[in-house]
């Protein structure tokens, strides 16, 4: 670096000065992105809203310990409270002050159990992202770009993973291990790093393709600088938008699991097993399957409106698009 | 590319028969109990005898590795043997079942497609007006709303407003189609419907897409009518991609398949697979895991092969850098 500044002072000429954003400290830089994001994809920042509640409601609706700072929690009742002597007549109420989203079938409050598996749902989605991504990202970076030796030996045995339809792997998985959070965290985490695995892959045989790459090879760079310089940055997009996907992913496999009596412990106030629970109130109280429901849908429909606009903002190929009028 | 062609089929058996192995033997040796564990109960008198002859009886008794050549060779020669759980011969089973799973899967298709091209067609032509900002929301809450869920609330809605649920055992379309079609309509149009929002976005980005192409204004220039040059010029060129992003979606297929049978209780392969796995009956898990392996691995061929149709400078022929 020092090399070329002493070249431009031999010059004579002055240096150009940095651009008036990069004298800005680093927070006011952050919410101006901030601001550009919003205006630029509304849809976008609605999602980012939605994400924001979400993780909002997991850290702070069942309480937070976290040595001397005490948050008390968010949620009015805890997830399995109920009188057992009153609960014939506190059980199935539609939804009023005391209870916004109604009673269960035991008189327990619905927004305090959503608020509960809230959390649950964003632990296993966040457990699974990390370990998604380690995988997903160094096998398929090293896989896809020696397409003719290690791919075609790596995609086989992916392929022998994938076998079988992942739910099923869920299912015989919880019936060996145990149906805990951890368990479904860990083998989603596999499972999304090899599925997830599929799609970086078409995209990094597409980036290896470019005239750039065949560029860089001719001037002799290395596979590893290929990859880390040239390849990674051109599909790290990919790996954003994958992580806005494993909430959604492990939110709908709990559900799925728990509607075919494979899920986690019912005891657990999750959003699968509560809606799993509703299908045999449904004439009574139906607001017992359409609050779980909506959260499911809401929660979905954020990550999926964020993950999207972040694709759209940081997809290298839509670079030039977007200088366009 | 025939030589790429005859290495991925290659590739296919090698994958079909080292999957099938590692299912086997992961069935047979990971769970703590088997099939005959589940079916015997502990009180009975003589249980491990009884459970000792019923595993002679059923072939359960020979070394491991026979046992997996014995079922591979079953699997080829077309005796795919009996379930150990009802006893009935699989291939019959899903000579029974195959036709429902087959039946939701195409309907449903057919409904994503007429859906996905419909919407994405009318919010292509109405690009960032208000009805195209209406459907591409749309498109995302169809897309947010898992198969599992839009089904529950579907009988939920049905049930409280209208008191009306669907036939509650099932009837082939050639005992009574009525009432064949009473049953299928809701598990066909929850599939149709929660596959088609990711469809819809690509029908329309895609559209615009062709629609600047330069022949599309030379089709306009000789004073074609909008809507033929539509249909003839743009229409085509979107759907040969859409054909393989729609074999793609075979897989997500499956797995909401096994989630729609189970919610309607549809006789179709998905269930069958998953009581199996419940049953820890391995004959059948087995079996039908590997036919659906053949299905998902074919369509993964045709989509790595479409690729190369798609963008030409994708290449797997050898000798290119």
């Amino acid at each position: 670096m020092a090399r070329y500044e002493t070249a431009i002072e031999a010059t004579g000429l002055e240096a150009t000065p940095a651009p008036a954003g990069l004298e800005r400290p680093l927070w006011r830089r952050a919410l101006g992105g901030l601001g550009w994001f919003c205006a630029r994809k509304p849809l976008g920042a609605l999602g980012g809203a939605l994400v924001l509640v979400l993780l909002l409601m997991a850290l702070l609706g069942p309480g937070l310990e976290v040595g001397p700072l005490q948050v008390p929690r968010l949620a009015p009742y805890h997830y399995n409270e109920y009188d057992i002597a009153r609960a014939h007549r506190e059980r199935f109420q539609p939804p009023s002050l005391e209870h916004p989203m109604g009673t269960d079938q035991r008189g327990r409050d619905v927004l305090s159990r959503l608020l509960y598996g809230a959390r649950i749902s964003v632990a296993i989605g966040l457990g699974a992202f990390v370990i998604a991504t380690a995988i997903s990202t160094t096998l398929t970076l090293v896989s896809a770009y020696y397409v003719r030796s290690v791919d075609l030996l790596l995609q086989r045995v992916i392929e022998m993973v994938n076998f079988v339809p992942d739910l099923l792997v869920i299912g015989a998985i919880f019936a060996i291990k145990g149906a805990t959070p951890l368990t479904l965290a860990l083998t989603l985490g596999v499972l999304g790093g090899l599925n997830t695995g599929r799609v970086l892959r078409a995209e990094v045989i597409r980036v290896r393709a470019q005239p750039y790459v065949d560029a860089s090879r001719a001037m002799g760079a290395s596979d590893g600088r290929i990859i880390f310089r040239h390849i990674l940055p051109n599909v790290m997009f990919w790996i954003i938008v994958s992580a806005t996907n494993s909430v959604s992913v492990a939110i709908v496999a709990e559900a799925n699991l728990a509607v075919l009596g494979f899920g986690l412990d019912p005891s657990l106030p999750t959003w699968g097993n509560m809606l799993d629970e509703s299908r045999e109130h449904v004439r009574q109280a139906p607001h017992l399957a359409i609050f779980p429901g909506l959260m499911v849908a809401m929660t979905i429909f954020g990550f999926r409106l964020l993950g999207d606009a972040l694709r759209d903002v940081l997809d290298p190929r839509l670079h030039g698009a977007r200088l366009r009028p | 590319m025939t030589d790429y062609l005859v290495r991925r089929l290659i590739l296919l058996v090698v994958t079909l028969l080292g999957g099938s192995a590692l299912l086997f033997f992961a069935m047979r040796l990971l769970p703590p109990r088997d099939a005959i564990d589940l079916q015997v109960p502990p009180q009975t008198p003589n249980a491990e005898e009884t459970k000792e002859a019923l595993r002679r009886q059923l072939g359960l008794d020979g070394p491991l590795y026979r046992q997996y050549l014995d079922w591979l060779k079953g699997f080829f020669t077309g005796d795919w043997g009996k379930s150990l759980h009802s006893h009935r011969p699989i291939l019959q089973e899903l000579k029974d079942r195959i036709p429902v799973s087959f039946e939701l899967g195409i309907i449903g298709l057919f409904f994503t497609w007429v859906i996905s091209m419909l919407l994405g067609i009318v919010s292509a032509l109405h690009q960032d007006r208000p009805l195209d900002y209406v459907l591409r929301t749309l498109a995302y809450a169809l897309d947010a709303v898992p198969p599992l869920l839009l089904g529950v609330l579907l009988l939920t809605y049905l049930a409280v407003n209208f008191s009306w649920a669907p036939p509650p055992t099932f009837s082939y379309f050639w005992d009574d189609p009525v009432r064949h079609m009473k049953i299928m309509l809701l598990p066909t149009l929850v599939i149709g419907v929660t596959s088609a929002g990711n469809l819809v976005r690509f029908t329309r980005t895609f559209l615009l897409e062709v629609l600047r192409q330069d022949y599309i204004r030379t089709a306009r220039a000789k004073g074609l009518s909008e809507g033929v040059v539509l249909v003839r010029h743009a229409l085509r060129n979107v759907a040969i991609p859409f054909i393989t992003v729609l074999g793609a979606t075979v897989p997500t297929l499956l797995t909401s398949s096994v989630i729609i049978e189970n919610l309607f209780n549809l006789p179709g392969m998905g269930r069958y697979t998953f009581q199996a796995l419940i049953n820890l009956d391995y004959p059948v898990f087995v079996t039908t895991t590997t036919f659906y392996a053949l299905v998902i691995l074919t369509s993964q061929l045709v989509t790595d092969l479409a690729y190369t149709w798609v963008d030409p400078r994708v290449s797997y022929a050898r000798g290119t850098p």
